[in-house]
């Protein structure tokens, strides 16, 4: 048996995201449609679950990591643009500052970084969700991350 | 199995509009913005997402 072409707008309707008038003509098929009933008190069911199972509360942390991600994603084309100025202008740098290579004015010699540059280039440890609930915030910024890659 | 195992064992774009949903409150607008999908999308997306929460919680939805 097929599905009711109605069934996939249910989801929305029982979070309220529908229109009023779509809404209204949800109702008027509810009424008619046992499949799509019962469609619905499935819905129901599950969303009583989330707060009646464990249901994982999002730790401030957590959604200040995931917040910050949505930002990330948000200000990407402003960061990019920046990027590319700061390329422009690293370019200018390089060939001004060219003429130093040429007489160098004294300094260290290269060799084994500084202590807090290596420490600038470490992997940061506090990366490791530490919960459940850290976890489900890293998913959720980790699969942005993925999402927003260029 | 219990919410966050069955959410774990969503596929990723299911996961996300799961959790901005349900855990973040974002309505379907923002999350649309937010994942750069259409609105449909999210809507189909959250669909499917609920009917796998279903499947992986038939105990507890049936």
């Amino acid at each position: 048996m097929s599905e009711c072409e109605w069934a996939s707008r249910l989801g929305a309707y029982v979070d309220g995201e529908l229109p009023e008038e779509l809404a209204g003509q949800v109702r008027q098929h509810l009424s008619a449609c046992a499949n799509c009933g019962a469609e619905l008190r499935r819905l129901e069911r599950l969303s009583a679950l989330w707060g009646a199972l464990d249901s994982p509360a999002m730790p401030a942390r957590a959604l200040d990591r995931l917040h910050a991600s949505v930002d990330q994603l948000t200000w990407r084309p402003v960061v990019r643009l920046a990027k590319a100025v700061c390329g422009v202008a690293a370019a200018v740098l390089i060939v001004c500052l060219s003429g130093l290579l040429w007489h160098p004015i004294g300094g260290p010699p290269a060799g084994e970084p500084r202590s807090w540059e290596a420490q600038a280039v470490a992997p940061q440890a506090a990366d490791q969700p530490d919960s459940t609930e850290d976890q489900l915030a890293m998913w959720m910024v980790n699969g942005l991350s993925e999402k927003g890659a260029p | 199995m219990d919410l966050v195992a069955a959410i774990a064992a969503l596929s990723l774009e299911h996961r996300q509009v799961v959790v901005l949903r349900q855990l973040d409150g974002m309505s379907y607008e923002q999350m649309a913005e937010v994942l750069g999908v259409p609105r449909g999308t999210v809507e189909s997306r959250l669909f499917r997402a609920r009917r796998e929460l279903q499947r992986l919680l038939k105990d507890h939805c049936q």
